[in-house]
């Protein structure tokens, strides 16, 4: 569509988000036209958000479990940092500049960013804010028409406010790790999801939408405290809503639903599973169709959800007996076809190869200039007037230094210098960092 | 007190279930007027679903519908007749979003085609959200919580390698679909408000609200193509140890200590000396399946087991170690964090009662995220909203009501005073 026009057009974000959850939430404004600024050190090196390591070794690489590695064909090639299948994922559309923050030289520019920006998103541990001097109180003396959204495990106030944490620690301490997990075993059997980087990312872009909308009533910024764990707490709001009502206690319930009979079965084929749902009568008698078991669709001990759902684990074996003597794909269209609520676990080369997802164009050719073509996601919707659109490839580490600094902060040639001089200007880490 | 941000919008809300009502109720939180529309006779399904109080089924107790509709008006709408879709039409011509959550082609079987509803209304944003998007050879498939975590998630990533693979705690990929939803919303309305490129339509597909997810499935789709390789189930790759769930005195921890961190996980065990240690040193030492084990079993759960669950996260954090303990919901409802940051609120309901209820997902510097009312009745606002948005007079009430095109609230005369 020619002349195509995004929401965040002409809306600049400073972008300090490290790991996921913040650089997934900043995605979302970069798609939608805002200019993210990353913000990143070439003295200082995150873990796990441009790689683990810096520099990690191409033997290190090969000695990964299969799967394991996120490098194109598993080599970290001459800039590990611009090559991780975890940062680029995310890294679309988004700017870098190189600055060391922790310099009066460094603070100076960040300043002046500050000056010129709508939007400042970070993920940091609490206190590595304050340390820099960055502080809202401050940041909103530069600039009163900023919106800073701070996320973090916990939140920025209370006795926990210090908690370090991944999604994973956040879905521990509110409850998310007690409820998923075998039912015959102790916790150790939970996943290590980190659900949590999801909701917060999406949560930053819908804050950011709003405060914008509220910034042109009030004429002000603001200040948004976002707790990972609070984000994510009302999406377990059946079990808390049952413990506020009723006292009861979730506990691990594995693949079963109480409103339902469910689960994942196995099928032929190696490390192939499909999950089926049978959440109302018709689906019981559509299963049985499936199946070929016609005179179990008329047996009295499965004849009702409370029924069936005391003989649970009879009908997983029966299920189970079934499909696995079946591909996952086969049984996913018979079952379909008969109306019964199922889906494949889909591997990600089948994924890759799903016709829903390529007649959805669902993934999108993208070239960077140092790892070549790829399939990437495009994003979590589509909208009729806002196509998912790459206007750049996933961003190298201080590659737009030249554009931030001549013409975003219009520095002087001689001040630039100085800066490239001190050696914070680069697109390379510093060759101390591992 | 400044105003909620969304305060000056309106949604007309046709969602049931979860994944929609999610949506619509971040938007009535922060402020927008959302009149949701349901059905004659049950209303939205999740009325029948629990946990109801002592698990007797009623239609104004169920604890997910409470938790979904908070801030939203109910008007009881038969949209299966013609003066159903007419007021419908009313509504939405002081609107400016539409989200529902119909099987994808039942709008247009109702008379309802969001392409000529975007016609006769050129700035409404309308948002549909369904299980595999209005479009593709799945669009007619159906769908439930486990299997589009299956088909879109990271489940075959999720459990154990020799056991059967996990979905997740209860039924996360519905709501972050309404997350999802509510942003896409957003961005849309905000195109219309800012850039002057009027409505459109957003499509929202659960499944791929799971494959666009940072819960690891986004980034391990690139690192498929990238590396030709699939993923597995087990301990994260490559993260070295300690990392992932293990035992203390009095319950489970979750710590992220190795690679990288695993400085960190020395200096706390007091054997910095570790770090450098060639059995256990970052890169190779962490990949080494026996040292992880010599390092568990003689240093690791020795020091874990004699400690409570927060002695050691407390310990760890003290390390910059990224440690939280396993809490059960019990445990998370008195933690003193939510506790100081005052997240659950108390709701009073005409009908259910006081209960305490999950908070704002967000805290701003101003207090964007208000309980304005309760969930509402089932045909609570039937009335309100029609006189008050399209001047309809007690007659015309009346008569709509006699001709079963709306239905006004069982609890409006007796038993409750509203």
């Amino acid at each position: 569509m020619a002349g195509q026009v995004y929401p965040l057009e002409g809306i600049r974000v400073i972008d300090i988000t490290v790991v996921w959850a913040g650089p997934y939430g900043t995605m979302f404004l970069a798609d939608m036209g805002a200019e993210v600024i990353r913000v990143e050190s070439i003295n200082i090196f995150p873990s796990s958000s441009r790689g683990q390591f810096a520099r990690p070794s191409k033997e290190a690489e090969a000695r990964r479990d299969y799967g394991a590695s996120v490098y194109p064909n598993r080599d970290p090639g001459e800039r590990p940092w611009n090559r991780p299948a975890t940062f680029n994922a995310h890294a679309r559309n988004k700017y870098s500049m190189t600055a060391n923050l922790t310099t009066p030289e460094g603070k100076d520019v960040f300043r002046r960013l500050v000056e010129v920006s709508d939007v400042f998103v970070e993920n940091n541990a609490v206190g590595s804010m304050e340390r820099l001097g960055f502080t809202y109180p401050v940041l909103s003396q530069w600039n009163p028409r900023l919106i800073a959204i701070s996320a973090t495990g916990q939140g920025r106030t209370g006795p926990w406010a210090h908690y370090r944490g991944y999604g994973s620690q956040s879905e521990a301490l509110m409850g998310h790790s007690s409820v998923m997990g075998y039912p015959d075993m102790d916790p150790s059997g939970a996943p290590g999801s980190v659900a949590t980087d999801a909701t917060t990312g999406v949560t930053i872009a819908l804050a950011t939408v709003m405060a914008l909308h509220q910034r042109e009533k009030t004429g002000k910024g603001i200040f948004i405290d976002l707790s990972m764990s609070e984000t994510f707490i009302p999406h377990l709001g059946e079990h808390f809503m049952d413990y506020f009502i009723n006292q009861r206690v979730a506990g691990a319930l594995g693949n079963r639903d109480p409103n339902l009979v469910q689960g994942c079965y196995r099928c032929l084929g190696e490390d192939e599973w499909i999950a089926i749902t049978i959440g109302a009568d018709d689906h019981w008698q559509a299963l049985c169709q499936a199946m070929e078991q016609p005179e179990m669709a008329k047996d009295p001990r499965f004849a009702t959800m409370s029924a069936r759902q005391e003989r649970h684990d009879e009908i997983d074996q029966i299920i189970e007996a079934w499909t696995s003597q079946h591909a996952p794909y086969d049984l996913f269209h018979k079952l379909q076809n008969e109306g019964v609520p199922s889906g494949p676990v889909m591997h990600e080369d089948q994924v890759h190869s799903d016709p829903h997802v390529r007649a959805r164009e669902f993934l999108v050719p993208i070239t960077h200039p140092e790892i070549g073509t790829h399939d990437y996601p495009s994003t979590v919707f589509k909208a009729s007037k806002l196509p998912f659109k790459v206007r750049k490839p996933p961003v190298r580490l201080g590659e737009d230094n030249d554009y931030v600094y001549r013409e975003v902060l219009k520095l002087t040639e001689a001040e630039y210098d100085h800066l490239k001089t001190l050696g914070q200007i680069g697109m390379d880490y510093d060759p101390s960092i591992r | 007190m400044s105003d909620q941000p969304l305060s000056d919008i309106r949604v007309i809300d046709l969602t049931q279930y979860i994944a929609g009502p999610y949506c619509t109720k971040l938007l009535a939180d922060f402020g927008a007027d959302v009149i949701k529309i349901e059905r004659p006779g049950g209303g939205d399904l999740a009325r029948r679903l629990g946990p109801f109080p002592g698990d007797v089924p009623h239609s104004e107790k169920s604890g997910l519908f409470l938790h979904l509709n908070t801030n939203k008006r109910s008007v009881v709408l038969n949209l299966k007749t013609s003066e159903g879709t007419d007021v419908l039409r009313s509504l939405l011509s002081g609107a400016d979003i539409l989200v529902e959550s119909f099987r994808p082609g039942e709008m247009a079987r109702l008379g309802l085609d969001p392409a000529d509803l975007q016609q006769t209304y050129p700035n409404l944003v309308i948002t549909s959200i369904s299980n595999f998007g209005q479009t593709g050879p799945y669009r007619d498939y159906k769908a439930s919580e486990i299997t589009l975590f299956a088909m879109g998630g990271r489940m075959s990533r999720s459990g154990l390698p020799d056991r059967y693979p996990l979905k997740l705690g209860g039924n996360h990929v519905q709501y972050q679909a309404g997350n999802c939803a509510a942003m896409a919303t957003l961005f849309a309305w905000y195109a219309g408000r800012y850039k002057g490129i009027g409505g459109q339509h957003v499509d929202i597909a659960i499944f791929e609200t799971q494959l666009a997810s940072y819960n690891s499935r986004m980034p391990y789709l690139l690192a498929y193509a990238y590396t030709g390789e699939r993923g597995t189930r087990g301990e994260p790759g490559g993260g070295g140890y300690p990392s992932g769930y293990y035992p203390c005195a009095d319950g489970y921890i979750h710590i992220t200590g190795g690679g990288a961190f695993f400085p960190r996980s020395a200096a706390l065990l007091g054997r910095p000396e570790l770090a450098t240690d060639p059995r256990f040193a970052p890169p190779l030492g962490q990949l080494n399946r026996q040292s992880k084990e010599e390092f568990e079993i003689t240093l690791w759960l020795p020091w874990l087991l004699e400690r409570t669950r927060s002695e050691v996260v407390e310990t760890a954090q003290s390390y910059e170690l990224l440690c939280g303990a396993v809490y059960s919901i019990d445990e998370v409802v008195q933690n003193p964090q939510l506790t100081a940051r005052e997240y659950f609120v108390d709701i009073d309901h005409p009908v259910s009662g006081t209960f305490r209820y999950p908070g704002a997902p967000i805290m701003p510097s101003e207090p964007w995220w208000r309980l304005r009312r309760p969930a509402p009745l089932l045909g609570q606002h039937t009335g309100e909203v029609l006189t008050e948005l399209l001047g309809a007079s007690a007659e015309e009430l009346a008569r709509l009501e006699e001709r079963g095109v709306i239905t006004s609230s069982a609890y409006s005369n007796e038993r409750v005073s509203l």
